[in-house]
């Protein structure tokens, strides 16, 4: 039952923390998602304005009639065109996101339509460098390692092809971002414009600055494997975080569930053992009702043996409460100078019945010893190691309790020739609470030897167990002088 | 007249005081007590003298009360016998699981005494032979 409701609970917990990993990460992704793309909005927003600024202000430092001057190709030694070059130049080389800078301007041909020619080109002075024979001066415009056709250079006046004239004509009015990318022969482009205007305000050309698509692209891409590693740290956090949250709930739920169980092993024990001595005064006691009617010479051994039930029983009680007072930590000790030998003749009076029921003789070899302990607790733990050797003792065995005085210590000893303590019952004496517990022998075996082993670790003190299977153990509390 | 229709319970149990006592009662109503110490003596007296009823503990050295009654419930006379639990467990676990053996009776030590273990004794032979 127990381990269906913990299976049930477990389940609820699974299915809950998997429908809220699973709200998370929707609201995560979607909030992510509406992230990058405002991202993506103020980045593309940032850029424009960058081109913006990079136009209004260049535009300033082109004189327009250096401008006006450039009516024909071989003006490209001129010091006019030099001027422009090298203002343009400037913002190819301070801005690496920008493929081109350069001047057009849109006139009639001789049919008498539209057409528009580019003045000068911020890559070189020399609109000839990637023609001519000389191969030093070569500049690679498209910046892919190679001089090919991609890097055309312009020439004063050379037709522009395929130029986005709507854009070029409101770059005449004002300065103007065009957001959609235009192709021609040099590539996909973002452009900016900004009128170069003479002293009465009219427009003589356009300064032009191209952003490429790709570098708009790797500059986007760039962010969005920002947010592709940012959403994986978040979304990694958040599984790690269930997870340990779901392993936090099953060890705590183990262990209630060990608890639990401990604590109903105890109980079931507990009254069980009670029950053992009740049950045997109830038939002893029953049948001398039957023998004092009968006159039946029995009843005096039964009355005896009812008696000597009723002592086993509330001693059980009394280790109990003991152990539960060390259980809690509660276990306060008063220690007083006591006479070793005066204490163990004491206990040989209290386990008088037990001697004799076992026919087991017993040895009091403790010399005039006086040392400090506590004098109730100590009596019984040493009264439990004795029971317990009794207990375990052959029919007319012996036991023996002797002492030995140390620099520091005090060593005392009580040793039986009976039938010896299997390994693995040794280590469970002294190990914990219930499993001393957990022992399927008779009254107070493990319960007594655990409160023993406690009261002498209270003491400061070992309890060493020395046994052999068959001839006999030997238990020998070790406790510091004081 | 006597020899032939004295009863025998057999009694399976390590404790002395309940082995006594016990005895002493059934042997004054003249039926015949065979103790064994643990399942196995039990399974070895029980199919040896043939218990008119059979009284057993359930937690014993060797070979406990539902070992013994699962290897009894493999003989052919085994599967008849009465069987009476004498434990001093009281727990619902252990009382369900020894009355699906075909237990007779399921007695807790300290809620009878002798007297009336023995009435149950007498129930016993009574039922098993009608």
């Amino acid at each position: 039952m127990k381990f269906f409701n913990f299976f049930t609970s477990l389940k609820k917990v699974l299915l809950l923390n998997i429908f809220i990993a699973f709200l998370i990460l929707v609201s995560l992704i979607i909030g992510i998602f509406f992230l990058y793309k405002d991202t993506k909005v103020v980045l593309k927003e940032q850029l424009f304005n960058s081109l913006n600024s990079v136009v209004s202000s260049y535009v300033k430092d082109i004189d327009y009639r250096d401008v006006e001057k450039l009516s024909n190709p071989e003006m490209y030694t001129s010091d006019e065109y030099k001027r422009v070059v090298s203002t343009l130049s400037k913002i190819v080389n301070y801005y690496p996101e920008v493929s081109f800078a350069y001047i057009e301007k849109i006139q009639k041909n001789k049919e008498g339509s539209e057409e528009v020619v580019f003045l000068a080109d911020g890559w070189s002075l020399n609109p000839y460098a990637n023609t001519d024979s000389d191969n030093t001066n070569n500049i690679d415009i498209n910046r892919d390692g190679l001089i090919s056709e991609d890097d055309e250079l312009t020439y004063i006046t050379e037709i522009y092809e395929n130029a986005p004239i709507k854009s070029i004509k409101e770059g005449y009015k004002n300065i103007y971002i065009d957001n959609t990318f235009h192709t021609d022969e040099w590539g996909r482009f973002i452009t900016g414009y900004a009128p170069i205007k003479n002293d009465i305000g009219e427009t003589v050309a356009v300064l032009a600055v191209d952003i490429r698509d790709v570098t708009f692209d790797k500059i986007l891409g760039n962010i969005s494997q920002l947010f592709f590693i940012f959403s994986l740290v978040v979304l990694g956090s958040v599984l790690i975080l269930l997870s340990l949250f779901l392993v936090v709930f099953i060890k705590k739920e183990n262990l209630n569930k060990t608890l639990d169980e401990e604590k109903s092993l105890v109980i079931g024990l507990v009254g069980h053992e009670m029950k053992t001595p009740l049950a045997r005064i109830r038939w002893l006691l029953s049948a001398a009702r039957e023998e004092l009617a009968n006159g039946d010479p029995k009843v005096n051994k039964h009355i005896k043996e009812a008696y000597d039930e009723s002592v086993k029983g509330s001693d059980f009680s009394k280790i109990i409460l003991d152990v539960s007072r060390i259980q809690f930590g509660k276990l306060k000790l008063n220690f007083e100078k006591i006479e070793l030998n005066t204490m163990v003749q004491d206990i040989r009076e209290d386990v008088e019945f037990m001697f004799r029921e076992k026919n087991v003789l017993f040895k009091n070899e403790v010399p005039g010893i006086i040392f400090s302990a506590d004098p109730y607790y100590f009596l019984l733990a040493l009264k439990n190691i004795i029971s317990n050797a009794i207990k375990y003792s052959h029919d007319g065995g012996e036991v023996v309790v002797s002492a030995k005085e140390n620099k520091d210590t005090l060593e005392i000893s009580v040793t039986d020739s009976g039938i010896g303590i299997p390994k693995e019952e040794r280590e469970k004496i002294l190990s914990g609470f219930y499993r001393a517990m957990n022992t399927k022998e008779t009254t107070g075996h493990g319960l007594g030897m655990y409160l023993a082993y406690q009261i002498i670790k209270h003491h400061e003190g070992e309890l060493e167990i020395y046994s052999e299977e068959g001839k006999g153990s030997r238990f020998t509390i070790v406790i510091p002088k004081k | 007249m006597e020899t032939k229709n004295k009863h025998k319970i057999l009694l399976v149990e390590d404790d002395q005081t309940f082995i006594d006592l016990l005895r002493n009662k059934c042997l004054d109503s003249g039926i015949e007590v065979f103790v064994a110490e643990n399942g196995e003596q039990g399974i070895k007296i029980a199919l040896e003298e043939k218990p008119d009823v059979i009284i057993t503990d359930l937690t014993m050295p060797i070979m406990d009360g539902f070992e013994f009654i699962k290897q009894l419930r493999n003989d052919v006379w085994g599967k008849k016998v009465p069987v009476i639990i004498l434990s001093n467990y009281g727990d619902f676990d252990r009382i369900s699981k020894a009355l699906e053996t075909g237990a007779f009776y399921y007695l807790v030590k300290s809620d009878v005494d002798q007297n009336d273990v023995l009435s149950y004794i007498n129930k016993a032979i009574v039922e098993s032979k009608s």
